[in-house]
């Protein structure tokens, strides 16, 4: 096979999500797993740097080449088989397109990144990915049931939940966090868990079967209203311990989203639809286990006894109203695009998880930053995305610094440095923060083993050798 | 104001709709149902209407008995004070206005009945109209903006080429809603319990004192629109395929 090396070709390759350019000699865009293999052995042979590129929504840079070959994945987009307990299909479907086949047999797979229409399956699994159910559901990594990965050598594996990890493999072994984290390698005993949350540097995933559950048939959409925040930290915490308590109980939220008031305004001038008092909101969804009635009246019980302003609460309890609820949801990110636009600097973005007894403390740090800003995100699992917004470079030097003082703040509150997004190029300092040296030596073993000439996503999760 | 409203139970405007083996009707299997899009801005506009002027609001719906679902939150938790539902199947257009008809005479004393433009199924465009026609009203069809003045009404509404024409009458009248007309709102935690609680009516075309009569008009069948064709790849290197792919644009799509 030969690479595409056209520049008007390559040019649509080169970026991601984080805007950062990058540069590439070729190009690949293989559509069987023996392609890839080929292609990877050449690599190798060649000692050619070779970037996996999928949906390219990545937003710390996972997807941009720094020289070398690229290899696309948006040919291996085959549905292969959907049945009652799994879902196979090729690693460049894209997942909304895989979810809505699946979906239209009844069935449902839980994982779903808000990027879930333009990012792909492999790339959704390579980063191990989160979303707003994943409150209810977790991340990708429990519902993957087998993998198909093309090592750096050009070797063929199959990974499934029994697989064990060779003994001569260097698995890192360190203690993750106990938050939700998509950071470093996993210290793991299975082989599967190896090639979820890897971001392209240990295996090229080809294939992957998923776990399916049922299909909620019914789910009711709020967005809750508060007239402080501590009423909101109160709302979440006792829905989230009656969640915990029983997960298909009467207030069982699937998932808990924070809107602070900069969100707020932004759906004022949108929307409309916000009470004047409210200073906070929260977006959820409770999947419909008991009677609808049930639902509602625990959910108004909880409510009121937290000092919502239960009254102002928007719910839909149909398909068609939820869309519409979204469209509220949304107007946030389309603000915030916009702003971005018109400042004509990047936003700064985090991503920090911390355990539930820091949140407030995090929150208060938030409150400290030294520009515009609006935060939202997964409050349910304490992991906020705090959106700086800086309209000069010195805004922007500011920003930076304090999400490294932030990141440091998670880390010694016992939190990830990130939650969902992972490393990329971008987060590698801030990974080194979170673990020591230690045990960034203990990933480079594990890199230089499955990968000797460090050809996969070379610059990923750690700084590749000179 | 006694203000009545029609609305439709449709599949959902995003539902992906596939004809069924007989030709004639769409598989209901996995669709998701709601009030029609146009319909919602009827209910939204008949709530607007009462919060200015007073009065009660009366739906009505010619549809399945499982409409209740719908009603209640689409229409009862928004502000519709009751509901009626006839569960009749009509085999035309004609034969749902005439029941729209028969319910709304039976209700008695509207100052104004509101409609969606169409409904986003059949897209027929009639109902409004024929049901006008069987109350003797007034009516207009299409309508963007609305003021009532004592018996007096003057509606907008949008023409082809962006001329607006303002249409002035006597109520009681028919007003079928267009998009533009207002936003609809989202429903309320506290409406939907009380939701529960308003009256909802299901009743057979006998206790209208209705009768479809016999369909005038029926499906012949329905076809999805042609496949798209596949993609055609233009090879050879980036001047070559330029080069024929503006050839094609120009001889073969004639856009050029
Ligand atoms: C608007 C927006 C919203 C987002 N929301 C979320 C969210 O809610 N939750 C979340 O977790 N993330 C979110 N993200 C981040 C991003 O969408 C995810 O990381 C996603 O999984 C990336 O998918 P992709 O197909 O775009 O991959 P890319 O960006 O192309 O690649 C991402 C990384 O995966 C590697 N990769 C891709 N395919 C493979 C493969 N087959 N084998 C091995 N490695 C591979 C790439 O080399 C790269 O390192 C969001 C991004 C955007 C822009």
């Amino acid at each position: 096979m030969r690479p595409i090396t056209e520049p008007d070709v390559l040019a649509g390759y080169l970026t991601d999500a984080s805007n950062i350019a990058g540069r590439a000699d070729g190009l690949f865009r293989p559509t069987t797993t023996e392609e890839v293999a080929e292609i990877v052995r050449e690599a190798n042979r060649t000692k050619t740097p070779l970037t996996v590129t999928a949906g390219r929504t990545s937003t710390t840079a996972a997807a941009v080449p720094m020289g070398g070959w690229l290899l696309s994945t948006e040919r291996l987009n085959a549905i292969e088989q959907i049945g009652h307990s799994t879902a196979t299909a090729q690693a460049g479907v894209f997942l909304g397109d895989f979810q809505d086949a699946i979906e239209a047999t009844g069935r449902f797979y839980p994982p779903d990144p808000t990027s879930r229409r333009d990012c792909t399956l492999g790339a959704s699994i390579a980063t191990n990915a989160s979303g707003a159910r994943s409150f209810k559901y977790g991340p990708t990594r429990p519902w993957v049931e087998s993998l198909e990965v093309v090592l750096a050598n050009g070797e063929i594996v199959h990974a499934d939940r029994n697989t064990p990890i060779p003994c001569h493999w260097p698995i890192p072994q360190w203690a993750e966090p106990e938050v939700k984290t998509a950071a470093g390698y996993v210290p793991t005993k299975r082989m599967l868990d190896v090639f979820i949350g890897q971001e392209g540097t240990l295996g090229i995933l080809t294939r992957a079967t998923v776990r399916l559950t049922d299909l909620p048939a019914e789910v009711l959409g709020f967005v809750v209203f508060f007239p402080t925040r501590q009423a909101a930290l109160a709302f979440v915490d006792r829905a989230r311990s009656a969640q915990r308590a029983d997960p298909e109980g009467a207030l069982s939220p699937r998932c808990l989203e924070y809107l602070d008031r900069h969100c707020l305004d932004l759906a004022r001038e949108r929307v409309g639809d916000v009470p004047d008092a409210a200073v906070a909101a929260l977006f959820c969804e409770q999947e419909v286990s008991l009677d609808e009635e049930t639902h509602l009246a625990a959910w108004w019980e909880a409510l009121e006894a937290c000092g919502a302003l239960a009254d102002d609460t928007l719910i839909t309890t149909d398909d068609a109203g939820r869309e519409n609820l979204h469209a509220f949801r949304h107007a946030i990110p389309a603000g915030i695009n916009e702003q971005v636009v018109r400042n004509g600097m990047p936003k700064v973005g985090t991503d920090l998880s911390v355990p539930d007894a820091a949140l407030s403390t995090i929150m208060e740090a938030y409150d400290h930053a030294p520009i515009r800003h609006v935060l939202f995100g997964h409050i349910g699992d304490n992991h906020l995305h705090l959106n700086l917004l800086p309209t000069t470079p010195d805004e922007l030097a500011r920003a930076k610094a304090f999400y490294d003082e932030l990141a440091a703040q998670a880390v010694a509150l016992g939190g990830s440095i990130s939650a969902e997004h992972g490393i990329g190029k971008t987060k590698r300092d801030h990974l080194r923060t979170m673990v020591g040296d230690g045990v960034i030596e203990q990933f480079r073993r594990l890199k230089s083993h499955l990968d000797p000439n460090w050809i996969l996503g070379r610059g990923n999760v750690i700084e590749p050798p000179l | 104001m006694k203000i009545g409203v029609c609305a439709k139970i449709t599949p959902d405007a995003d539902a992906r709709i596939k004809v069924a083996a007989d030709g004639q009707s769409i598989v209901l299997d996995g669709v998701k149902f709601g009030i029609s899009d146009y319909d919602e801005y009827a209910i939204e506009e008949a709530i607007r209407t009462k919060e200015k002027h007073g009065g009660e609001i009366v739906s009505f719906t010619v549809g399945d008995a499982s409409a209740d679902k719908q009603l209640r939150s689409g229409a009862l938790a928004l502000g519709v004070d009751r509901s009626v539902l006839v569960t009749e199947n009509p085999g035309d257009p004609l034969g749902i206005a005439k029941l729209l008809a028969a319910a709304i005479q039976k209700e008695g004393g509207f100052d104004v009945v509101f409609t969606g433009k169409s409904t986003i199924d059949q897209q027929n465009f009639q109902i409004g109209t024929m049901v006008a026609e069987l109350l003797g009203w007034a009516h207009v069809t299409q309508v963007t903006a609305l003021e009532f003045e004592g018996n007096q009404f003057k509606a907008t509404r949008n023409m082809d080429a962006g001329i607006r024409q303002v249409v002035a009458g006597t109520l009681p009248a028919v007003i079928s809603c267009e998009d533009g007309l207002n936003t609809v709102r989202y429903a309320k935690l506290p409406d939907i319990m009380k939701a529960k609680k308003k009256p909802l009516d299901s009743v057979g075309a006998g206790a209208i004192g209705g009768d479809a009569g016999a369909a005038r008009s029926s499906v012949g069948n329905l076809a999805p629109p042609p496949a798209r064709p596949a993609g055609r790849m233009i090879e050879g290197d980036a001047a070559t395929a330029a080069k024929e792919l503006v050839r094609l644009l120009r001889d073969e799509a004639k856009v050029l």
